[in-house]
């Protein structure tokens, strides 16, 4: 926080102190979540609102390593998740390219088709996409947990609008260099979208991470279970009431490599969301 | 050299090692996918099943584990089963579990059916077999069952009526999970409410219990019951259906496909429902946790909830130093009308009909299932009745906390009519409508009709949409008016 915000007005300071106060509302529930993986479910059988008394204990997250399938299921999560964040980007950013810049018959058309994308509801078009892994047979595998999540149009429609922001004196110059259109691509204006890509890429990673109903009805087989639901599957009948504290560690252990993630790239994060470029 | 030529190639340079890296990260991914993608698979020789079942893994405490004596909790018990079985057929059959979370089981198995990708067995409750037998997805079991010894007659009436459709056994019944009164003995004692041996002084109509819970809430301060009244409409729609079966009454006189809301049971049962809430006389706002947590705090008398919360209440009644310390005792739900009767559904094993199924598979998984029928006095320590008549009767399981005085429950044990579909939502829906009366204060009338209505067009819904395969199928409703379940 610099001294310059706090040298300004009163309405500088009261500004900031809301900020605060709300940041700390914020956390609240995630330090809540913590605080009760640190305690026994027994302890949480009975009350749950005696956040910072002892007995504090590490064996809930004791109990999640001690499953060697966790270790599976987290290398899962990470194959699933990177191979998706990094081929959403490539299909996205080529999509968004020759929907900006290139002119074919039937352009508009089709990018008014992956758009429409967006109005589909997932539970619509899941049971005929489950049908048609089965009959590719593809369920149980990573191909499988992968390829249905790089249709986005989301992707399409945030690269082409990126793409067309980027001023064609740029295209035209290399043009004149006689490069070629892929090169054009790569080597000029794909760099030149880092941004889009940032925040494409977070929002994928984080859905491809946190997605539970395709790995759901994808993956029988628990070594192919990605992080979520391999936990999911770990948990009671009752995990509300008699494993509290075992389903708040569940909670914590998922979101530690995001928040990783996030500690690493924090600089590009908030750049990207900001709509900026990193420095 | 033009500028962007310049900043192109420092861009690059400046790229280069990114680059690297990310292709080095590419490769390392793709490696370590192809490792992962071939490590599994079945060796050669032992017959390989699956089991998908909710319960949760507990592989990490129970892997090992083969003696069910050793572990707790419905998760353990049943490891250890699977790996007691696993021991004993080496070799021969090997069952591969496959565990999915709770609420989203009956989805993906939804999926896997539609996708062709079947288990070897399945765990489904009874009060959803109708859905799937209706749509000819499971298995006829009684020839398997003549062939591996499993004793149809042994099952109870509840678990046995909860199995059969259109003449067929569908399924192997696990347990009967049913609702109980959980009751803390040390406050009923505060309140004069218990007999010359200790035991809770049950009441025997509406009129005794409204009377004996004034007097509690006068002696003690507290609430008779401890109720699940938030974001749990099943508490209140196994309630309503347990009230109104004692009564003799049905929410489907008129067959499966119409629910009726407006005969005088239901109103009966929810008057008194409404009348101990708006006089307080059981807690307010509370779910399924905060119910618990009150309970064991010592918060209320009475806790209706089910058979499965007594290996826990009974470990922390043993325990020193807390409300429920030698205070604790479950029964029954006392009979407040006229006959006895309480909400139950069972756990059951089914085969689903699978065309790619060997018979060696097949006989493999009947193999197993009888295996899990003979161990069923395993399965009770986890709270829930047998589904075996003779293991209820033997003196085995009445020696564990309470269960002498739990068999009747398997007995009286009463649901929906087993061929009325949707059941899960169409109790959904019930509980909503008399938590809406209950606690919002939601005209009684009025509501019911509403409920009624969204109830019969659901049903209606689904009439249309399977009526014809209904028929193909062979399943003729079996309950009549009045009954469901139960033995009555």
């Amino acid at each position: 926080m610099s001294a310059r915000v706090w040298q300004n007005g009163p309405w500088d300071r009261a500004l900031m102190g809301a900020a605060i106060v709300l940041a700390l509302l914020w956390m609240l529930p995630l330090a809540w979540v913590f605080a009760l993986s640190l305690k026994s479910n027994a302890v949480l059988m009975e009350r749950t609102d005696a956040l910072l008394t002892t007995p504090f204990t590490l064996r809930n997250y004791a109990d999640i390593l001690a499953n060697p399938a966790v270790f599976r299921w987290v290398l899962n999560s990470c194959v699933v998740a990177l191979a998706q964040t990094a081929l959403v980007l490539f299909i996205s950013s080529l999509a968004g390219y020759g929907f900006a810049r290139c002119e074919f018959p039937g352009r508009r058309i089709a990018f008014a088709l992956a758009l429409a994308g967006l109005a589909v509801p997932e539970p619509a078009v899941v049971i005929p996409l489950h049908r048609i892994f089965a009959e590719l047979g593809l369920h149980n595998s990573y191909a499988g947990l992968i390829l249905p999540r790089l249709a986005a149009p989301f992707g399409v429609f945030l690269m082409t609008q990126f793409f067309k922001a980027i001023p064609r004196e740029l295209e035209e110059a290399a043009l004149m260099d006689n490069a070629s259109r892929w090169k054009i691509f790569w080597r000029v204006i794909l760099p030149q979208t880092l941004p889009a890509q940032a925040t494409l890429g977070i929002f994928s990673f984080l859905a491809a991470w946190n997605d539970y109903l395709w790995p759901l009805i994808s993956a029988t087989r628990p070594e192919m279970y990605t992080l979520t639901l391999g936990l999911a599957a770990t948990q009671t009948n009752f995990a509300q009431s008699e494993g509290l504290g075992f389903l708040m560690a569940q909670a914590v252990f998922a979101a530690l490599p995001v928040l990783v993630l996030y500690a690493f790239f924090q600089r590009h994060i908030v750049a990207a969301v900001a709509g900026g470029k990193a420095a | 050299m033009k500028p962007h030529r310049i900043q192109q190639r420092t861009t690059r340079r400046a790229r280069s090692p990114l680059r690297r890296l990310a292709v080095a990260a590419c490769l390392g991914l793709a490696g370590i996918a192809a490792f992962a993608q071939g490590q599994g698979g079945a060796s050669g020789g032992e017959v390989h099943i699956t089991l998908a079942r909710f319960f949760g893994s507990c592989d990490a405490e129970y892997g090992q584990v083969t003696d069910p004596s050793k572990a707790s909790s419905e998760c353990g018990i049943i490891t250890a089963l699977t790996n007691r079985f696993n021991a004993r057929e080496a070799g021969r059959i090997r069952v591969d579990t496959q565990v999915v979370e709770h609420s989203a089981y009956y989805q993906q198995l939804g999926a896997r059916i539609v996708g062709g990708d079947l288990p070897s067995i399945a765990i489904m409750h009874s009060s959803v077999l109708g859905d799937f037998a209706k749509r000819d997805l499971l298995q006829p079991l009684e020839d398997g069952f003549a062939r591996e010894g499993v004793d149809v007659a042994d099952f109870t009436p509840h678990a046995r009526h909860g199995v059969s459709f259109g003449g067929h056994v569908v399924a192997l019944p696990y347990d009967s999970h049913a609702a109980l009164w959980h009751i803390n003995l040390g406050l009923m004692k505060q309140a004069g409410l218990v007999d010359e041996k200790g035991h809770a002084r049950l009441p025997a109509s509406v009129e005794e219990l409204l009377q004996q819970a004034r007097a509690f809430k006068r002696a003690t301060g507290k609430p008779y019951f401890v109720w699940l009244t938030l974001n749990d409409p099943s508490f209140f729609a196994r309630s309503v259906l347990g009230l109104v079966a004692q009564q003799g009454g049905s929410l489907f006189p008129r067959g499966d496909r119409a629910v009726d809301l407006t005969t005088p049971q239901v109103r009966e049962a929810v008057q008194f429902m409404r009348t101990v809430y708006a006089e307080g006389l059981s807690t307010r706002n509370m779910d399924y946790s905060a119910a618990l947590q009150a309970f064991m705090a010592g918060a209320g008398g009475v806790m209706p909830n089910g058979t499965w919360l007594l290996g826990d209440l009974t470990t922390r009644a043993a325990k020193p130093g807390n409300p429920l310390s030698r205070q604790y005792e479950a029964v029954p739900e006392p009979t407040l009308f006229r006959q006895p009767a309480t909400w139950a559904d069972s756990h059951v094993w089914v085969m689903l009909r699978n065309p790619r199924q060997t018979p060696q598979e097949r006989d493999a998984a009947l193999r197993f299932l009888r295996f899990l029928n003979d161990e069923s006095l395993a399965w009770a320590r986890t709270g829930q009745l047998p589904a075996r008549q003779s293991a209820v009767d033997s003196a085995a399981f009445k020696a564990l906390p309470m269960r002498a005085s739990l068999g009747p429950v398997a007995a009286h044990g009463t649901g929906l009519p087993t061929t009325v579909a949707r059941q899960s939502r169409v109790m959904g829906v019930l509980g909503d409508t008399v938590a809406a009366i209950v606690v919002s204060g939601e005209p009684l009338e009025a509501t019911l009709a509403k409920g009624q209505q969204r109830i019969n067009r659901l049903l209606e819904r689904e009439s249309r949409f399977l009526g014809a395969s209904a028929v193909e199928a062979g399943v003729a409703p079996t309950a009549q008016a009045g009954v469901s379940h139960g033995l009555r």
